[in-house]
Formats: C-alpha cells, structure tokens, sequence
C-alpha cells in the first residue's frame, strides 16, 4: 500500500518536473522566486539551527620562529617548555602544536566563557619566564587572537542545566497559553456583542475591538506604566504596594495588543453562522444560554481554535510588551535579544531561537494544513443579514462585564500616551509642554519607517501575489514545499529571522548587514503570506476559464497575465500594500537586529528613550507615529475611492 | 488594466520612490558612519557640532549601552558596520586593538596630550574620562525615612531592600565599571560578598547606565548606580537628586574613539579624532563631561573626585569571567 502510494507520489512528481521543464519562461519565473524564497527565509532560518548546534572557544596561537636546523632538539628545547608553561595556566582548555620545518606553532584553546585578553597577556608571561631558557634558539615570537567553532550539543546541554535559560521556555508558553486564554475569551464577548448586543455597544465595541491594530505592538506596555507603574498614576493615587512590571503587565499589554486579531477572526466565524439555526433552536424552547452553548460555540469552535493558535503564535514571538514592561522576567524572544546584545552569545541566542520557533512551527503547521477547510458551513453561499434578536440577559450582562472594563482600559491606553505626549513628566511636573515633540532624531526616524514601510510595501505583494499565481495555476513540482517555504517566513518569530540575517548576511559575497534594502527585504519576506494569501484567495474566485479564454484566443501567457490575471487580482495587490505598510511601521522584533547607524526605524527610536526613561518623549513619538499611519491610510483611502480600487 | 487602477499604482510608487529622493543624502556628501555609546540627547547636540567641524554629515548608531555597542562589534568582525566607534570603554578599546579590529592613526592634534590618554601604536585615543557614582532622591529618602547612602557599603544595608536601581553589568558599561570598582576596592572575595548583598538590595537592573538617575530623579525609586553626568545634568535641572561619590573610592573610565578596519570614510574619521583631540573640540566635549583629556581645559566637574588608581587593562582581561560568574550567582 504505503509501497504504491509512494510510486504514484514519485510519478507525479516526475510528470510535473518533465511538463515543467517543457515552459522555459515559467520554469526561469519560477527558479527565480524559489531562489529569493531560500536565499531570504529559508537559508537565514537555518543558519540559526545550524548556529545552535556549535560552539566557540576563544583561542590563541603562539608561532615561534626556530634557529636550530634538528627539530627534534626544537621540540625538546622550545615547543615542550612552552606547552609545559601554557598547561598550568588558568582557562586552558585544550592545546595543539603545529609543528613544521621553520617554526612551531601552538594553538591553545580556552574555556568558553574566557577572556581572550587575558589569555593571550598569561601566555605571554609565561613565554617570557621561559625566554631566557631558549633565547638562543627562537627567533620572534608572534601572538595571534582567535576563535574556533566546533560542532557540539554542548549549549543546548547549558540550556537545560541552567534555570534562568530553560525558564524563559516555561515563562514564554506559560505567557502564550495565559494571554491566548484571555484573549480569545475576551474577543468572543466583543464579537458577540458586536453582532447581537444593543445598537448602542454594537458599533463602540467593534471600533475599540480594532482599535489597537493601528499603533505601535509595545505602546500599551508604555501606557500601562504610566497608569500602573511605579510612578504610574493608579499607583500614586492609591498607593497600591504594587505595580504592574512582570507577569500582570505583560499579559495585560499582549491582551490588548492583540485583541484585534481574536476580534477580526471571531467575528467572522459568528458572522458565518446563519442565525437561522438559533431561530429554530429558540423556536424549538431552547434558552439563550443553551444557544450560545450549545449551537453558537460548537459550530464556532474550528474558528476559535484558528484565532487561539494565531494568538498563540504571536504572544510567544512578541518583542516590545516584554521588552519593556517585562521587569525583569525573562522570555523567549526577549533573552535571546539580550543574549545578543550583553554578551556576543549568538550560539545561546540560537538554541532561544530554536525553542522559540517549535511551539509556532506546530501551532502554524495545526493551522495552516489541519484545520484548513475545517470550518462548519452553516450555508452555501453569501453571510446572511443577522436579525435583531433580543440577547437574553443572562448571556448579556456577563459579557458586558468583561467587555467593558477591557473597552475601558483601551480608550484608558490611548488617552494616556495622549496626555503623557504633553506632559512635562507625569506626575512630577504635570504642565503642559510640546518639548518631547522637539527631537530631530524622533523625527528623521519617522521619515525612515515611512520608507522602510512604503519600501516593503512594494516588495511583498508584487512577489507574493505573483507567487500566489504560480502556485494556485501552474504546474510545477513540489508545489507544497514551495508554498510552505514562503510562508516560513511568516512561521517563524521575528527574534528568529532577525538573528538569522545577522548570521547569515554578514560576511561577504553576502554581505547585506549594514545596508537600508536589507531591513526592506526582510520585512518584505517576513510578510510575504499575507499577499500570498490574498492572491491564492482572490485567484480561487476568479473562474479559469477567463484565463483559458484568453489563452485560446492566441494571447501568450504573459500577456494574459498582465492583461487579464493583473486587473483581476488588482486588490489582492493592494491588500497585501495596505497590511505590510501598516506593519513595518510598526516593527520592531526582527529589524532591531539590523539597524546600524542612519538606519534608526521610529518604532524602534521610541522602544529605546522608553528604556531610557523618557517617557514623554517615547509618547510624543507613538503619536506622531499614529498620526503618520493614520494619515498615509486615510490618503490611501482616498486615492482608492478616486480611482476605484478596492484596497480592504 | 482599468485607468483607475493603474492611477492607483502609478500614484504609490511615484510616491514611494519620492520619500527615497527626499531621505536618501546624495552620493556627492560623504557621511562618517559612528557607533556610540553616548547619551541620546548628548548625541543629538554632538553630533552636529562635529558634523560642521569635519565638513561631513555623521550618522551615529540608535542608543547603545557600552557592552551592547561592543556586542555588534564583535559579532560583525572583521566585516564592521561603521566606519570608527566614537565613545566606548577603555577596556574594550585594549581588547579590540589586540584582536586587530582597529586602524591605526598618529593625530599630530594629539602631540601634546598625555601618553597615559592614548594608545602608543594610534589605535585608539581617549577624549574625556568619566566616573561611577551613586544618586539619591533626596525627597524619596526623607519620604520613606533613609539614610543617605555615603559608601559603596552603606548600599548593601538591609533598610533599602527593593529601593535601588542598578544598571546590567551584562550590558551597562557603568555597571561593568562599578562592579569592577567593588573588586578592585574589596578584592575579588570580598567584592562578591558585597555584590551579593547589593543584589538582594536591587529592585531593578536597567539595560543603560544613565537609565537609574532618569528613574530615581521621577522618583521610581529611592537610589540608584549611574554616572557622572547623567547625575549631575539632571541635578542642574532641579530634579530633587544628589550625586554621591563613594567613600571608598569610585572607578573611572577613559571614554576612547578608534577607527574600524574596512573604514569607508578614512578622512572623516581622522578628522574627527582631530577634532576631539583639539582645543575647540575638547572644550565643547568639556560643557558636557566631567574631565577632558587635553591638559588646561576644564570639564565640568572642578573637584577632583575621589578616583581609584583603576584597572582597566584587569576589566579588559576579566569581563567575560566575571559576568559569567555574576550570572551563575544572581540570575538563578
């Protein structure tokens, strides 16, 4: 059976290779893009796995010139005192002689955590104690600093002996598992009341429910600090003996943060289901209660399960809400930033990538090939109108006391960037200032993101969308790898390919690290699903026969795609230009990796003086950041409705 | 395709292509590429000083704290981003001139300036020099009833349990600087138990240096380690804080420029040390910094603080050993 299987996988395989080799033009199409798609995602991701499974040691090289022609007596004379002499010193781990016709070489290996400096400084002492027993025979000495890497298990071995490295991997899940609880819990409400609530909740809670999509991931750590840090006002005021640094703040900033992506994806899900099944089950005596539980949940849980892994999968790779509202507490993404950054550990930051990538890899994999097409088709056919029904109350007050405190908190995080933006500092000297808007630095970084935004605005959905072609009309092999390639790069944390660039972009001829395109390509690569999902879905809707039509009618196949696919597909091409401007504006996870100077993105100017302490001026920045989105959406907008385009 | 759409997509990359032009400095201006560890809004007032001193627009790094900025460094070698680092510890500049990150450079500028400040071989020359030191809210301290902390040891007393604000040593260079301060006062042994009692002390570690004298002048907390000026800018400014230097002694540490291997922009970067070494360019170093480097040009500070006769060469050839340990011993 398995046997039989196998061949018809491999007879396909080798009739597609053969049809698609045939096609010179989609084959050189397709050859390119597969090879952007290896050379931008797949060969960075990997290069953090292989980066996982080394270690490097710092080493030093001693090279002594010899005088004597016997070598023997070299050896004796030279080589062996100096071995000798380096053995005893401390931090040596290993050491090798190289010894050939003229000189001899010793190459000694400290232990991993060693300072070289002082490697080389003991070395040399204790070569020059030696100096007077062999001066005649050595001409110079020559001292080399250096490192080896050798392939070993051994840091993922430290990784489980130590606990503040494996309980970063228990914080991040544990965090993952809490935030995708609440949220999904509180999306549903929102959804919920969204579509069945009162006219008066309906449209507040869907604004506020989306709300959050357009400001910067970490600018709800920021307000949050200022209400409930500790000099945060609540704090104050009430003299609370707490404060909200640690667990209680991350959960609640990741909360709102990503409360628009349950919100979006629940909404949907209840929208779909025709609210002809709750009639006939209310015509047939059922209560609300027994609705909700017993027919509005149970066809949407597919839905749910979707959001909840989404959710998941964004709260284990979130950058900003830890970063600075962490206290301390250390997670995933986070650590392996700051492995990075205090001490040059970029084989511990591997293996922090490695375990931060798995719980996503899974989560997507569910996602994407388990639970597609899951969902419970209640119609064929278009949502229907969902009729005013009186919500029971025992469903509505529940659900209004988790939404509005949570619709609160919201407004609450907005207002307060707002106010703090104007404030000389909160709570000390509250008057009221423009100064924190008066930074020429915050200033020229806006102008970068807007280009880096426009500029991966551009990339991503012209290649994806083009890709989406390829794989949903075109015969070609493997189809599925290529597909799952591409979308790796929307899989894998932003931690993850931000440390892959710098492993692999940064030695020549690869050279990339320190240039501007380099933060577009990879903000470009990281969004590419998006477009390629828009363009997979808009072509599935679009009849083939169009294409064939075209085709028959003796037109190339470019030109059918220029001419016929193109205008079709015109606002997949937008969506995916309105979704990856909107989120390289406010990207911070990967591309922190990446800025070198005059590359400073603002998202990322304003994580640094909230580091620092300015609060205000981080404040200032986030809203003149918003107002930037705001304003290049609202021109999107209109230039849209001018010339017709859909772009939502 | 339909005019509209093609309107649509004209419009944005029109755009898109636009913002490039505006942004993008023409290929005629050279730009002097710089990775610092200066303050943010140190840097914003420097580097267009030293830009109209060169002739040459710079673009310095985003905020990086001293280890963070030798981090990058170390994990681009030998393929650097910048063209020369201005502003990183002493005893980063010792490793890195022995590992071969640098290009050497004889300013004749520098001729005059004390062999002690710059490197014989020309790899790196050291401008200003600046201290560890310790601040307190004077407010907070009356308000909770404390003692003002005189010593390194006064820190470690049990009554400021969860009121003090440190730096990282993993990232701070002022951190680095005052842990190796404690060892070098105390000795290595004694040093640890002092850091041991310090920590149960800590409530927060920040990723800067200059990050505990923001937090404890708005009053997050009662105390803090940060240096210098990050201190005493911010007692200019009237915030309730006082700058406090240790009975036992403070360390210190010779703020170093040096110009990285495959520099693109060799002028620049000589120009700029120039620059520093000079008369105009250490005088105005010296409006912002305690001491300059250039004998009979002040700093800001007049006193002369109570220095240890600091190690830097044994911060150079211990760091990773002790951080190692630091993190074996207080990261459990």
């Amino acid at each position: 059976m398995s046997l039989s299987l196998q061949n018809s996988f491999l007879h396909e395989l080798a009739s597609d290779t053969r049809h698609f080799l045939r096609r010179p033009g989609l084959a050189a199409l397709t050859s390119v893009a597969v090879i952007l798609i290896l050379l931008f995602i797949v060969f960075p991701v990997g290069s953090v796995l292989l980066k996982s499974f080394t270690v490097t040691y710092p080493t030093v090289t001693v090279r002594c010139q010899s005088k004597v022609s016997n070598r023997a007596d070299f050896k004796e004379l030279v080589t062996g005192p100096i071995l000798g002499a380096i053995r005893s010193i401390e931090g040596v781990e290993e050491t090798r002689e190289l010894t050939d016709e003229e000189s001899s070489v010793v190459v000694v290996r400290f232990r991993r955590d060693w300072d070289d400096l002082r490697g080389l400084n003991d070395i040399k002492r204790a070569v020059q104690k030696l100096q007077g027993t062999f001066a005649l025979s050595v001409e110079n000495i020559k001292y080399e600093l250096g490192q080896e890497t050798i392939k070993s298990l051994a840091t993922y071995g430290r990784f489980f002996s130590k606990s503040y490295y494996y309980r970063a991997l228990k914080n991040s899940i544990v965090l993952a598992i809490v935030t995708t609880t609440i949220v999904v819990f509180v999306a549903f409400c929102f959804a919920y009341l969204g579509l069945h609530g009162p006219g008066f909740i309906k449209a507040p809670l869907r604004v506020l429910g989306l709300l959050p999509l357009i400001a910067p991931p970490f600018i709800f750590a920021l307000s949050l600090i200022l209400i409930g840090g500790r000099m945060g006002i609540l704090t104050r005021l009430l003299h609370l003996p707490f404060n909200l640094y640690g667990w209680p703040g991350v959960i609640t900033a990741q909360m709102i943060t990503f409360l628009p992506l349950g919100y979006l994806l629940i909404e949907n899900v209840l929208r779909s289901i025709g609210s002809h099944l709750d009639e006939a089950a209310s015509d047939m005596g059922a209560s609300g209660v027994d609705i909700l539980f017993k027919v509005t949940i149970p066809l949407s849980a597919p839905g749910i399960l979707k959001a909840a892994l989404l959710v998941f999968i964004m709260s284990i790779a979130d950058f900003g809400n830890p970063m600075l509202i962490g206290g301390g507490v250390s997670f995933l993404a986070t650590d392996a930033y700051f492995l990075w950054i205090s001490e040059n550990n970029l084989e511990m930051a591997a293996v922090f990538c490695v375990f931060l990538v798995l719980p996503s890899l899974i989560m997507f994999v569910i996602h994407q090939y388990i639970l597609k097409g899951r969902e419970y088709t209640t119609i064929g056919g278009k949502p229907q109108q969902v009729e005013e029904r009186r919500i029971s109350p025992k469903i509505f007050y529940p659900m209004m006391a988790v939404a509005i405190p949570v619709a609160l908190m919201i407004i609450t995080c907005f207002g307060m960037i707002l106010i703090g933006a104007f404030t000389k500092i909160l709570m000390i000297d509250n008057s009221f200032t423009l100064e924190h808007f008066q930074s020429t630095n915050g200033l020229r970084s806006l102008l970068t993101s807007l280009k880096f935004a426009f500029g991966a605005a551009l990339i991503a959905p012209i290649f994806g969308v083009t890709l989406s072609y390829i794989l949903v009309r075109k015969r070609i092999p493997l189809k599925r790898v290529v597909e799952f390639m591409a979308l790796l790069g929307f899989a894998v944390p932003g931690t993850v390919m931000g440390i892959g660039y710098i492993l692999f972009f940064n030695s020549p001829p690869l050279k990339l690290t320190g240039t501007f395109i380099i933060l577009i390509i990879n903000e470009a690569a990281r969004n590419l699903s998006v477009s390629l999902e828009a363009g997979v879905a808009k072509l599935h809707q679009i009849d083939i026969a169009i294409e064939e039509a075209a085709i028959d009618m003796g037109a190339s196949s470019f030109r059918t795609f220029t001419r016929v696919v193109l205008p079709l597909i015109s606002s997949a091409l937008a969506a995916g230009f309105v979704y990856t401007f909107m989120v390289g504006m406010i990207a911070v996870s990967a591309v922190i990796f990446l800025i070198t100077p005059g590359n400073n993105l603002a998202s990322l100017y304003i994580l640094a003086v909230a580091e620092e302490g300015f609060l205000g001026m981080a404040c200032a920045i986030s809203v003149m950041l918003i107002a930037v989105v705001m304003i290049c959406l609202g021109g999107l907008k209109l230039l849209a409705h001018y010339t017709k385009t859909t772009i939502f | 395709m339909q005019r509209g759409k093609r309107l649509f997509w004209f419009v944005l990359v029109a755009f898109t292509i636009s913002i490039f032009m505006i942004s993008t400095p023409a290929q005629a201006d050279k730009v002097l590429k710089v990775y610092t560890n200066a303050d943010i809004n140190e840097m914003e007032k420097w580097a267009p000083e030293a830009e109209k001193a060169i002739g040459m627009k710079i673009q310095w790094s985003p905020r990086m704290s001293s280890n963070e900025l030798w981090s990058r460094v170390q994990a681009e070698a030998p393929n650097f981003n910048a063209d020369m680092i201005w502003g990183f510890l002493n005893a980063h500049a010792m490793v890195g001139t022995q590992r071969g990150y640098f290009l050497p450079y004889k300013s004749p500028v520098w001729a005059d300036i004390p062999a002690e400040f710059k490197d014989p071989a020309g790899y790196w020359h050291g401008y200003n020099y600046w201290f560890a030191a310790v601040v307190a809210n004077k407010d907070l301290l009356k308000k909770k009833n404390l003692p003002l902390p005189k010593s390194w040891l006064d820190l470690t007393n049990p009554v400021y349990q969860g009121e003090i604000v440190m730096p990282n040593p993993g990232t701070s260079g002022t951190a680095f600087l005052s842990v190796s301060a404690i060892m070098q006062i105390f000795g290595e042994k004694k040093g640890w138990e002092v850091l041991e009692k310090l920590n149960k002390n800590v409530a927060q570690y920040t990723k800067s240096g200059s990050a505990p004298s923001q937090l404890v002048a708005q009053g997050e907390y009662a105390v803090g380690i940060s240096w210098d000026q990050a201190i005493y800018g911010r007692v200019e400014k009237g915030f309730p804080i006082e700058g406090i230097i240790p009975s036992e002694g403070t360390a210190f540490d010779l703020e170093s420029v040096a110009i990285l291997k495959g520099c693109k922009n060799l002028e620049g970067a000589q120009k700029l040390i120039d620059w520093l070494g000079s008369k105009e360019g250490m005088t105005f170093i010296g409006k912002f910094r305690s001491k300059v480097t250039r004998p009979g040009i002040l700093g800001r500070v007049q006193l002369d603080p109570d220095l240890i006769k600091y190690d830097a060469l044994w911060a150079g050839e211990n760091q990773k050993r002790i951080m190692s340990e630091w993190k074996n011993r207080f990261q459990k």
